[in-house]
């Protein structure tokens, strides 16, 4: 399986499409170049197949990084597993924290 | 200012150097000798019950990692987790997370101090690194029954009864180490019975594939654990081991598979698996 990401940008709001395999063998290929105008990042995972611990990292990396130039994420299309591994581990957690500024 | 150049060569009895692939496989195995010893620490002595782990590599050596910390008065703390990534990183990672939780074990109250000191120990480098490491403690009492926990971004381990029915614990959430700093994490508490299995596992377990890619997933591991739940700690490791292998044909799978199991005894239990060996090859 492979994994790749789409991306679009509307204004000021950059969309990222997730597709497939997000894994350690195939992360690799997330390579998310971030326009200095954009003020919000949106990631579908509607068409993600499979997230592990490494492909959280990468995530992650995107949320330090908007929190660092104070830009606004969103996520959509997530399916229940992925919002359950999301809620265990702590992403909405993060998210929250670097939205509301505290850090 | 003066730079120092310090050059390391290795020969052998011809004075040639040995090829870079054979130098970096050794280091490995001698890598792997490591993560097994640590791995393969000290074993708890419960008064009543027994306890094992066991934690098989998806490839040479791995990110997954238990320890046991013998408390007062016969308790003990019971930890286990998963550091993000593969390998000899995750490796690497993982000696840095056992470090945390000896040092913090020592100076703690309970397990949710205990996160929260690994977290203040671990997170600057885990940021830094773009890491993080999701754990599960736990302080299990055999002599008054309570197992307190807390939780950084782990799932719970699987508790089945004695009458074979799984009992859910109650929930508790809490953010990975080296996701946010300065985190308290919160404990809950939960009286066990005799008889009673905790199985603490990792998520290689229930994402092991077999050859359609299908996953081996929570609901066909509970099965299995109440089928077994009546035997040792070390019938039930082999139970699920050869569950697995048996899903899996053997395959290769991608993450490690790390398993920590806790049988509630009475005073009467032999603690007979307990020279199971820790971690498999």
């Amino acid at each position: 399986m492979s994994f790749e990401t789409q991306t679009e940008v509307r204004g000021a709001v950059l969309f990222v499409k997730l597709i497939g395999l997000m894994d350690y063998s195939t992360v690799d290929n997330m390579k998310l170049e971030i326009p200095e105008h954009i003020r919000k990042i949106v990631v579908d995972f509607s068409r993600m197949d499979f997230i592990d611990s490494t492909g959280i990292g990468s995530l992650l990396s995107v949320i330090y990084t908007a929190g660092e130039r104070n830009l606004d994420v969103e996520f959509e299309g997530l399916n229940d597993s992925t919002r359950e591994l999301f809620e265990t581990v702590g992403v909405f957690r993060i998210m929250e924290a670097l939205l509301n500024g505290e850090r | 200012m003066m730079f120092r150049k310090i050059m390391y060569h290795s020969h052998d009895e011809s004075g040639s150097t040995p090829p870079f692939h054979t130098t970096l496989q050794r280091e490995i195995h001698l890598a792997r000798n490591i993560q097994m010893h640590l791995l393969n620490g000290e074993e708890p002595d419960l008064p009543y019950g027994e306890v094992t782990g066991v934690s098989i590599p998806a490839r040479l050596i791995g990110g997954d990692y238990y320890d046991f910390y013998p408390l007062s008065n016969g308790k003990i703390r019971i930890i286990i987790g998963d550091v993000m990534g593969k390998g000899i990183p995750a490796a690497m990672l993982m000696i840095l997370t056992r470090g945390a939780f000896r040092s913090a074990a020592e100076a703690t109250k309970g397990p949710g101090e205990t996160l929260t000191a690994m977290n203040n120990a671990l997170y600057k480098d885990l940021r830094k690194l773009r890491s993080f490491v999701t754990v599960f403690c736990a302080d299990w009492d055999p002599g008054a029954g309570t197992f307190i926990y807390a939780n950084a971004g782990h799932n719970l381990p699987v508790v089945i009864r004695s009458n074979l029915r799984e009992f859910k614990l109650p929930e508790l959430k809490g953010v990975m180490l080296g996701g946010l700093p300065e985190q308290v994490y919160k404990e809950q508490q939960v009286r066990l019975e005799e008889d009673d299995l905790v199985f603490f596992y990792t998520d290689g377990i229930v994402e092991a594939q077999n050859q359609e890619g299908d996953m081996f997933r929570l609901e066909r591991l509970v099965q299995l654990l109440m089928r077994h739940a009546r035997e040792s700690a070390a019938e039930i490791e082999s139970a699920v081991i050869g569950a697995i292998h048996d899903y899996t044909k053997g395959l290769p799978q991608k993450d490690d598979i790390t398993m920590v199991i806790l049988k509630v005894g009475s005073e009467k239990t032999e603690i007979s698996s307990f020279n199971v060996p820790l971690m498999r090859p």
